[in-house]
């Protein structure tokens, strides 16, 4: 994504009712899955590809704001995922700095890197949890379910745009 | 990938302007935010203010769940209704003995009170309430329970189910109310054990377990025994069951061990509790 994609759906009122689904999601149990471990980050997903993207040619104030909306609806600490958001949008901008990402593998590479870096800033501010007390397979398992739920969100843009 | 040349002006693939400084400037903003949220609470006032907007996704949430029950007791059969109003009339019987054993009891214990002149034991009030969806947000476990301050539910309420104990209120809205369960690493309880000789600080860790940090080996505590609340602090009544002994771990220090507890209760969805609240 080098250069400004002028394709991309220009409507915010699509990307509105995107957060309100995703506000939805994030409180609702998914079926045959016990494990609460398994609970994908639904706001993690949207916002990597919101990011990646450049929906609406985003820039770092309203995904600040985005992320303190996400803390308002669902959060446990103000500010915990204005924090995530903002890390995940500089990785990305040096991230391209320095790299091209035009391959598919490429922008999958891309879209895991930040996936994780969201995770491990997310699971460093957390109140609700010790790291010591939580198994080392906590990053797997939120892997697990949250990819596909960033592809997913990924090609709702992708479709939108075109 | 690319490689760097020697020109300092040369802008690599990213033509965005530098957004380097408002993300110090607003990653300053967000530590700030979390430092003081973290101290002293905005986000449970703020939540409350905005509770109402949370409102028709919670309608959405819990709207299957009341449909499927509304159905399955359209569906339930005259028969079946009729037995189950009997063992339930069999059941009320029975505690209706136990109350008035109680009734003798509590007679008993207020007379003696005022033999050795001690305190009266603080009237607490109970109020039902029935835990609703979600179970859980974002990943994060927590319990809603269908009142609210129009209910007057009091912050800080302890909350309990047949089982035992389940946790406190923290949160109040005007139609529900967040609990911190026990198993919360931000929850403790002050305990006495089943045998009356062992007091300790029972606390959550975030797992589905609590435990004693530290008490002396030399106590005489068993796997099997179990705990209960006693009542210091006034929050939480005198005799509510806790959890009970499923590990006893030594700890490096010889004169201390690490007890595990499984808490008794396991609060479902859609299923009632308790919430006691202080008359003062």
């Amino acid at each position: 994504m080098i250069s400004k994609n002028n394709n991309l759906p220009q409507s915010w009122s699509k990307f509105l009712v995107i957060f309100l689904v995703t506000i939805l999601l994030s409180q609702i149990n998914l079926p045959f899955l016990n494990d609460i471990r398994l609970i994908p980050d639904y706001f993690i997903a949207l916002i990597i590809p919101t990011i990646i993207f450049r929906f609406k040619n985003i820039n770092i104030f309203i995904v600040f704001i985005l992320g303190i909306l996400v803390d308002l609806f669902i959060g446990e600490l103000i500010g915990q995922y204005a924090i995530t958001f903002l890390i995940i949008y500089i990785s990305n901008f040096v991230l391209h700095k320095f790299f091209v990402f035009k391959s598919p593998s490429q922008v999958i590479f891309l879209y895991f890197i930040l996936l994780e870096i969201g995770f491990l800033v997310i699971g460093t501010t957390s109140i609700s949890y010790l790291l010591q007390n939580n198994d080392m397979y906590i990053l797997l398992y939120k892997n697990i379910m949250t990819i596909p739920i960033c592809f997913v969100y990924k090609l709702i843009f992708e479709k939108m745009s075109n | 990938m690319a490689k760097e040349t020697g020109s300092k002006k040369l802008k690599l693939f990213n033509t965005q302007e530098s957004p380097i400084l408002p993300f110090f400037l607003l990653l300053l903003i967000s530590i700030s935010l979390m430092s003081y949220d973290h101290r002293y609470q905005i986000n449970y006032d703020i939540k409350q203010y905005i509770s109402a907007l949370n409102t028709p996704i919670k309608f959405i949430i819990n709207t299957p769940s009341t449909i499927i029950q509304n159905f399955k007791i359209y569906l339930s059969d005259q028969e079946g209704l009729h037995k189950k109003i009997q063992s339930q009339q069999n059941e009320i019987n029975l505690l209706l003995l136990d109350a008035q054993k109680l009734q003798s009891l509590e007679n008993e214990n207020a007379n003696l009170r005022k033999i050795l002149q001690i305190k009266e034991i603080v009237k607490k009030e109970v109020i039902i309430a029935e835990i609703v969806l979600p179970n859980q947000i974002n990943g994060i476990p927590q319990i809603v329970i269908n009142k609210g301050a129009k209910d007057n539910i009091k912050l800080g309420s302890a909350v309990m189910n047949n089982q035992g104990l389940i946790g406190q209120v923290t949160q109040v809205n005007s139609d529900s109310s967040k609990i911190t369960p026990i198993t919360s690493n931000q929850f403790a309880v002050s305990a006495i054990s089943n045998k009356g000789s062992i007091n300790g600080i029972i606390s959550g860790t975030g797992n589905p377990v609590l435990e004693i940090g530290q008490l002396p080996a030399y106590e005489s505590l068993a796997i099997g025994d179990y705990f209960l609340t006693s009542g210091l602090g006034g929050i939480y009544p005198r005799g509510i069951k806790i959890g009970k002994v499923t590990k006893i771990i030594p700890t490096y220090n010889t004169q201390f061990n690490r007890i595990i507890i499984t808490p008794f209760s396991s609060p479902l969805s859609f299923s009632e509790v308790m919430l006691i609240r202080n008359n003062k």
